[in-house]
């Protein structure tokens, strides 16, 4: 199973969970079973089109996925995948 | 070359080797604006003023408030009921810490419109505006500049900091692609803010000016900082330039 952490920014959106463990192929598989637990994620992650959201970024591994395959990249299965929150408090 | 009295007051700061005198004399040269002196803002201002950089200005239209107090340490109730612009406020009470040091007090947002005033005659700026559309503003005038912005955010327990070299680490355009919409990110107003991870965020920014500002120029952390100090979570996740960012690309 892959682990898909949640900085404490987006646990509102998860009940306050910290983590999710997903079998997933691909990040846009692990991305959508975590959307189909937690429904209120879809809209913080995803555009209108199904796309990531522009300033949404993802991290397979410590690599950023636009520099790897995307939504496609594929996951192996002790994966860590972060999600990069956009926060602006100060 | 520093005073007799520099050299007691910076002792500490010079025997750290990585600074040393000539490092401290070359913070003295420099000049750093803080834009936003409220949690994080007021935290390194604290820091740089102590640390004997040698002119501090500092940019807020604030006022001080109640609600203030419980991560802003800079200020007190007077402050509160005196209904003091922050910038003003906030040059008063370091001075007391550092009579050796310029610290120039600006009661007005940092924007577009006066960025290039404020700027002139500045070597790095730390971010401490509580709004992408201030630290998108700040991130356009620093790349058009050349000089240093240190990006720092806070949230709940949560908070990243990154140093933005322009022409050299990706820029806050690259990061975020587009600026993100109103309401998208959360705010102190929303999540809330605890102290400890205000100042970790505002002494990871601090750090690195330091570093810049004494000339490790070479030696910056060029990744996204990230931390969570309710959890103990401390990473470090690389930040890439973009060749096509409409902000940096060019550079």
């Amino acid at each position: 199973m892959a682990t898909i952490k949640l900085p404490t920014p987006l646990r509102r959106f998860t009940g306050q969970r910290k983590s999710l463990e997903v079998s997933a192929g691909t990040v846009g598989d692990a991305l959508a079973a975590l959307t189909q637990e937690f429904p209120d994620m879809r809209g913080v992650l995803f555009a209108e089109g199904g796309d990531l959201k522009s300033f949404i970024r993802v991290f397979i591994g410590g690599q950023d996925i636009e520099g790897l395959q995307g939504l496609q990249t594929p996951v192996a299965t002790d994966a860590v995948i972060a999600i990069f929150p956009p926060i602006a408090g100060a | 070359m520093l005073t007799d009295e520099q050299r007691v007051r910076y002792e500490r700061q010079v025997l750290f080797r990585p600074i040393g005198e000539a490092g401290q004399e070359r913070l003295h040269e420099r000049s750093v604006l803080v834009a936003g002196v409220g949690a994080i803002g007021a935290a390194a201002a604290m820091i740089l003023s102590r640390g004997g950089v040698g002119t501090l200005h500092l940019v807020d239209h604030d006022k001080v408030e109640l609600s203030n107090l419980q991560r802003q340490l800079l200020y007190d109730e007077a402050d509160v009921a005196g209904s003091r612009p922050k910038a003003e406020r906030a040059a008063e009470k370091l001075r007391r810490g550092n009579s050796d040091i310029q610290i120039i007090p600006h009661v007005e947002r940092f924007t577009d419109e006066n960025a290039c005033p404020l700027l002139e005659g500045v070597d790095l700026v730390i971010d401490a505006v509580d709004n992408f559309r201030a630290k998108f503003a700040l991130n356009r005038a620093c790349l058009a500049a050349g000089i240093p912005l240190m990006y720092g955010a806070v949230s709940g327990s949560f908070g990243m900091m990154m140093p933005i070299i322009p022409g050299r680490t990706a820029c806050l355009c690259c990061l975020y692609c587009d600026e993100p919409d109103p309401g998208s990110s959360e705010t102190a107003a929303t999540a809330g803010v605890i102290p400890p991870i205000v100042l970790t965020i505002a002494s990871l920014q601090c750090a690195q000016a330091l570093k810049w500002l004494s000339g490790a120029t070479d030696e910056m952390v060029t990744d996204v900082v990230q931390v969570d100090v309710w959890e103990g979570e401390f990473a470090l996740l690389p930040a890439a330039r973009r060749a096509n960012c409409a902000a940096c690309g060019d550079l």
